[in-house]
């Protein structure tokens, strides 16, 4: 039966060049620009390296508020003891890790040179929360951490421009006047992959300096957490005791409190635009984006839908006897769905291999960074073939489903005689 | 003709309702993203008050126990400040440079910022206090960023050696309404009693491209003010911006720093990186430019759909209606006069979503959606947009027309009536 309708739906094609391309193109060109709204969505998303497990984390960036009694606010991050008394001492994670990022040139013993890269200070759970490929060397041990030694892993570009190859794990390089030794080099990151990305990473006690500034109470500072779960099911677990940490840390402090808002939040929450100064819900995001998706759907299913009617009226006469002999209204329907959705098929994936070509062309206006890196773990995920695939039958219902229904219902006698 | 026109679309109205729809949703999205992107540009073309060309910032570090280079801060005999000072001179006499000056939160383009308040000297009690953006800067500093007053002249050469203001316009108007602002006196409120002349008054300067001249005003300080200052807040929050004579590349910007050699060194200050002011621009702008690319890859969608509906409708109505050209043919309708009757027939239809896209802008102007903050609601505003939007609907749907209506006139009267 399928086959018949196929069948028909290609020699309905074929028969009417110009209309059935505009049908086809149309379709692509919705279906190109919602997986583009899609692949964005995913890059945020997905899992892909050095983070294999994103579904997995907890983010807490940005996302601290120090006030006093004198209402006077600290909104930012937080310093080093706070981040010992609240999150080192989680129970529930399987790994957190603290971290902020300086901007440092990079020079090489007897050159001084003044580009500044992005440094990231952090700790040695760091690389156990995410999973970054060594090309040699290995990272900063938990002994290099806690004594301070200045030992640095380094990204394979850095490496390149510095000393032209990857083999320089036991190099010296000095990051802002005080000499390091690299100790491994790792393949670059993309910038999507926000918070593992920089350029070099060191132990952040080698950097007494930015670890002395402190305000409010030794309270806020240059600190940002990130958490890797158990399981996704710990997430409310670890808020609860979160706050019980932090009640207890404020206790401690005659003036000050800490809070962190709503954090921490997960990557998805990230995904959907959320900050760690400001969460945003679930339904605004739908608000806005699903109003944006419709509109990428409605605009092609108007064309379509006038584009159809009108080649299914001319079929007036052939749903008529269709009918005469015992097709129900079901049947009838199916059919016409059946034959449009080959269309649709066709234009979907024409879309899909279109918005594959254009994200790459766009991605510097479409991402929040530029000079993101795409692999091909953030493009080829199942999911966006199924979003397609489910796209493409709400175009489908859309642009068939009504003018389906109308000739479907036809009186015999008026569809044999050809009336509107 | 119009009539007879409007009987044809009436008699059609299964067939263009559809049609019909998605001009309307298309003319009235349209017309809001031409009137979003025309605030936009004309907001871009404004005078920013500064000019950026060919200036770079340098940012400073300074050198702590076990750093390389390190000199005991007992043994100097100049303090930090000086020595910043010291640094920006050593710039300032590198032949490619054209000017460097010193200033607390007075580079362009970044996220930082202060305010304070400021009152006219001699007002009494009943005069309202105001905070209003506050830069500290050096005499140099209006040479680098090219400002001038309102009449076009520099400002440097009216700076005294005392500690002064320059005003920007809209701060000379709100605390001198009407008054010569240059000659009279300022403080930071009402019970100071230090009040300080006013040397200049700026034309309106802008934070970025896209944003309305705010009030601000620029504290000139004397170099004394200035070391006090850094003693106090250390060199981080400090900007040095320096003008080269030239354009250079990064590349050529890294070194020209590396060929200063020791001069970028003075005891523990020392320059750590630099970057240009092009770059932080880039930054700052990326996500209202990334909105406008967004919402012109929008437009230009919306554009392509209409023109495949028109051209899908069009083409299926001149089919089935062939029979009808084949004997307006036949009784001596030329060929031009029939591409005339369609294409009237698309614009009509066009036009008579006229008054309902009249009624929408009624509502948002009566809900204050769009930006009448940089720009006032004006005749002209509404014309361009309104203007624009309906002209690019009418290119398009003329196109639409054209090629269906094409094919049906190759034929021959016998041929057409056919149908009939």
């Amino acid at each position: 039966m399928l086959k018949q309708y196929f069948k028909q739906a290609l020699n309905m094609l074929r028969e009417n060049r110009l209309t059935s391309m505009v049908s086809i193109l149309g379709t692509a060109l919705s279906i190109a620009m919602i997986m583009i709204v899609v692949l964005v969505f995913q890059i945020q998303s997905a899992n892909f390296l050095p983070k294999t497990h994103r579904d997995r984390m907890l983010y807490v960036e940005e996302g601290t508020e120090v006030s006093d009694s004198n209402n006077s606010r600290n909104s930012g991050s937080m310093s080093v003891e706070a981040v010992k008394e609240c999150f080192y001492t989680l129970k529930t994670p399987e790994a957190v890790s603290a971290w902020f990022n300086f901007t440092y040139p990079l020079s090489l013993p007897g050159k001084q040179m003044y580009k500044i890269y992005s440094i990231k200070y952090t700790d040695t759970n760091f690389w156990k929360i995410y999973d970054f490929s060594f090309l040699g060397g290995k990272p900063f041990s938990e002994a290099d951490f806690t004594s301070a030694i200045t030992q640095a892993v380094v990204s394979e570009s850095v490496a390149r421009k510095l000393y032209g190859t990857v083999n320089v794990t036991g190099k010296p390089i000095i990051i802002d006047r005080i000499a390091y030794t690299i100790c491994g080099v790792v393949k670059d990151v993309s910038r999507a992959a926000d918070t593992s990305f920089a350029d070099v990473w060191v132990p952040y006690t080698t950097n007494a300096f930015i670890l002395g500034i402190t305000q409010m109470e030794n309270m806020a500072g240059p600190f940002n957490t990130c958490i890797l779960t158990k399981s996704r099911s710990d997430f409310d677990t670890i808020r609860k005791e979160l706050a019980q940490q932090t009640a207890r840390y404020n206790a401690t402090k005659q003036d000050c409190r800490i809070s962190f808002l709503e954090n921490p939040i997960t990557r998805f929450d990230r995904a959907i635009g959320s900050v760690g100064q400001r969460k945003i819900a679930l339904k605004d995001y739908l608000l806005e984006t699903g109003g944006l998706l419709l509109f990428l759907l409605l605009v092609p299913a108007l064309n379509l839908i006038g584009v159809t009617q009108s080649s299914v009226q001319k079929r007036r006469a052939e749903m008529g006897l269709r009918k005469a002999f015992g097709a129900t209204q079901g049947t009838l329907i199916r059919q016409l769905l059946c034959e449009n959705f080959l269309v649709t098929l066709l234009g979907g994936a024409i879309g899909l291999i279109l918005s594959l070509l254009l994200l790459p062309a766009c991605k510097n206006f479409l991402l929040q960074k530029t000079d993101t890196a795409l692999n091909s773990d953030m493009l080829f995920q199942p999911g966006i073939f199924i979003a397609a695939l489910l796209f493409c039958l709400l175009l489908n219902l859309l642009s068939a489903g009504i003018p389906a229904l109308r000739v479907s219902r036809q009186p015999i006698t008026n569809a044999l005689k050809g009336d509107e | 003709m119009i009539k007879h026109v409007l009987k044809i679309i009436w008699n059609q109205r299964r067939a263009n309702g559809w049609i019909f729809a998605e001009l309307l949703v298309v003319v009235a999205i349209l017309f809001s993203m031409m009137d979003s992107l025309l605030v936009d540009f004309y907001a871009y073309h404004q005078p920013l008050g500064f000019d950026i060309t060919n200036t770079y910032k340098v940012q400073l570090g300074v050198l702590k126990p076990g750093m390389m280079g390190y000199v005991d801060e007992v043994t100097l005999a100049t303090s930090l400040g000086e020595d910043a000072m010291r640094l920006v001179d050593n710039l300032r006499q590198a032949p490619e440079v054209e000017e460097a000056s010193i200033s607390c939160v007075g580079s362009p383009y970044t996220y930082s910022n202060m305010w304070s308040s400021l009152v006219p000297d001699g007002v009494d009690s009943t005069w309202e206090v105001h905070s209003f953006q506050h830069h500290i800067v050096d005499a140099e500093y209006f040479d680098v960023l090219r400002m001038t007053t309102d009449d076009g002249n520099p400002i440097t050469p009216l700076i005294r050696p005392e500690v002064g203001y320059v005003l920007s316009r809209e701060l000379a108007g709100k605390l001198f309404e009407g008054k010569r602002a240059i000659g009279e006196y300022v403080k930071f409120n009402m019970n100071n009693t230090d009040r300080y002349p006013v040397f200049a008054v700026s034309t309106p300067v802008r934070r970025s491209e896209y944003e309305k001249a705010n009030a601000r005003f620029f504290e000139v300080a004397t170099p004394a003010r200035m070391i006090d200052l850094i003693a106090q807040w250390q060199v981080m929050p400090m900007d040095i911006l320096v003008r080269m004579r030239s354009n250079l590349t990064p590349d050529e910007f890294e070194a020209f720093l590396q060929g200063m050699g020791e001069r970028l060194t003075v005891n523990n200050v020392y320059v750590s990186g630099g970057y240009s002011m092009k770059e932080m621009r880039a930054d700052i702008l990326k996500s209202r430019e990334d909105n406008m690319k967004k919402k012109s890859a929008l437009v230009g969608f919306m554009l392509l759909n209409v023109f495949f509906g028109i051209i899908g409708t069009f083409w299926l109505r001149t089919q089935a209606r062939q029979g009808e050209m084949g004997l307006r043919i036949a009784i001596g309708s030329s060929r031009s006069q029939l591409r005339r009757l369609m294409s009237i027939e698309g614009l009509c239809l066009l036009a008579l979503t006229v008054p309902l896209i009249l009624i929408y802008l009624g509502n948002i102007l009566y809900l204050d959606l769009p930006d009448t903050y940089r720009l006032p609601y004006t005749w002209w505003r509404f014309a361009a947009t309104f203007g624009g939007a309906y002209l690019l609907m009418a290119g398009m749907i003329s196109l639409g027309i054209w090629l269906p209506v094409r094919k049906a006139m190759q034929m021959e009267p016998v041929e057409a009536l056919h149908y009939e």
